[in-house]
């Protein structure tokens, strides 16, 4: 009978520890589940990544051997390239590669911005552009991580291809954002700053760039070697420009590009001293 | 029965007797008391030293994965590591935590038992270092923040600091509370 009671005693005396047990079991199982979904993707993105390093070789070879930009991939002999990956011939010379990612190769956190650091120099996102060969950034964020390869294969535009392209971040209306891109004249943009130097610069559609070469520690004039079609132009005040006012060639100070339709912008700019 | 022993069988060799190795020192001092040169563990000490291991773990790795959590970053990399240690750890502890408080309750001797009392005082001095010095990081981060040169968000850093605080000072106000 007292053994019973004792029991009892005991049974009453562990359920508030088991109570609190069972909440820390249903805390991991939960983020059992979060890793357990953030593994597909994961999975995916290596897939990805692999496929678009294979991708890039072939594709810098063909490149270098035939000395023209395919006008597709499978033009260059690339086939089974998954839909996550994305090629658009921009001119002679440049071409567009895009590669979707489900997550980030790394976080937003200590462990995350330590990485990208130490992988880009920057704390910033992945974007960048400016080589004359297609690079596979091991370090990508969620969703679609681009660059702009110059080849610089044809005349037009060989002068281009030895210096990285740099530029200054605008003066006009604009708010940078924690996650390195910026907002200009009211509107989120995906360009990325690294280090001072713009390496990327293209806009969700009817977003704008905006550009300002007149001061900080980049003072010059930039020519601008390429625009994406269908772009339009704006001065520093956010007046719309003429869609002519700038072409390819051009040397500029300031100007804010902007996509009025469903295209988005790129530009590629050099820095003329 | 007698007492068996080899002296008992061989007698002790008289002073100056052939086969006396030792000089005869006489009686030992009454208060002389025999020192232990090796220190063993209770067996429920063992388990309390399992007990702890497996705290700090978990512990260490519940606070990693809430702190990844409150900063918005649910990557796979990040959080495989801590999810893996809290699979383990978690019905570890719950079984070792358990059995040792039946063992506790069934007989609250053992609650004196050394082994058990060298464990948990370790567990709460550094549950109370840590508190200790995650307070002075939080004051230090807010100096930091008053004077302008902080530039992330400040409500997750106390919502990481108030982590370490709970999880860190609600094992040290267990134990306290647990051996009073």
């Amino acid at each position: 009978m007292s053994a019973k009671r004792g029991g009892s005693v005991v049974r009453n005396s562990l359920a508030k520890y088991r109570l609190g047990l069972a909440v820390l079991g249903l805390f991991t199982l939960i983020v059992f589940a979060v890793v357990l979904d953030q593994a597909g993707a994961h999975k995916q993105d290596a897939k990805t990544q692999k496929a678009a390093n294979g991708i890039a070789t072939k594709l810098n070879n063909y490149v270098n051997d035939q000395e023209k930009v395919p006008p597709s991939l499978a033009a260059a002999g690339i086939k089974d390239v998954p839909p996550s990956i994305s090629y658009v011939k921009q001119s002679a010379d440049i071409y567009d590669f895009c590669i979707t990612y489900k997550s980030s190769s790394s976080g937003s956190g200590i462990v995350g911005a330590a990485q990208s650091f130490l992988s880009t120099g920057s704390f910033a996102g992945s974007d960048y552009s400016g080589y004359s060969d297609l690079e596979i950034n091991p370090v990508y964020h969620q969703g679609k991580n681009c660059q702009l390869v110059n080849t610089g294969v044809s005349s037009i535009n060989s002068s281009s291809t030895s210096s990285q392209t740099q530029t200054q971040a605008a003066q006009t209306p604009y708010v940078k954002n924690s996650d390195g891109t910026y907002t200009v004249c009211g509107v989120k943009t995906n360009y990325f700053e690294n280090e001072g130097h713009v390496t990327r610069a293209d806009t969700p559609p009817s977003a704008s760039i905006s550009l300002n070469a007149t001061s900080g520690p980049f003072i010059g004039a930039y020519q601008l070697v390429l625009v994406s079609p269908a772009s339009q132009v704006f001065d520093e005040n956010c007046a719309p420009l003429q869609p002519t006012a700038l072409q390819v060639g051009d040397t500029v100070d300031v100007f804010t590009i902007t996509s009025p339709n469903a295209n988005a912008v790129s530009i590629l700019l050099k820095r003329s001293y | 029965m007698d007492n068996f022993s080899l002296k008992s069988i061989l007698g002790s060799p008289e002073p100056g007797q052939a086969g006396g190795q030792y000089p005869n020192t006489g009686p030992r001092a009454p208060d002389v008391a025999p020192q232990p040169v090796v220190q063993v563990l209770s067996p429920r000490g063992v388990e309390y030293v399992f007990l702890t291991i497996v705290l700090f773990t978990g512990s260490i790795n519940l606070i990693a994965a809430l702190v990844v959590l409150i900063n918005g970053n649910i990557d796979f990399s990040v959080l495989a590591f801590p999810t893996a240690a809290l699979l383990v750890t978690v019905p570890a502890f719950a079984w070792l935590f358990l059995r040792l408080k039946r063992a506790e309750l069934a007989n609250p001797q053992l609650a004196l038992d050394p082994s058990k009392r060298r464990s948990t005082q370790f567990i709460k001095v550094v549950s109370f270092t840590t508190c200790l010095f995650t307070l002075i990081g939080f004051l230090f981060g807010f100096f930091i923040r008053i004077g302008g040169n902080y530039s992330g968000s400040f409500v997750k850093f106390f919502l990481d600091i108030l982590v370490i605080l709970v999880v860190a000072g609600g094992i040290l106000a267990y134990y306290w509370v647990n051996e009073r």
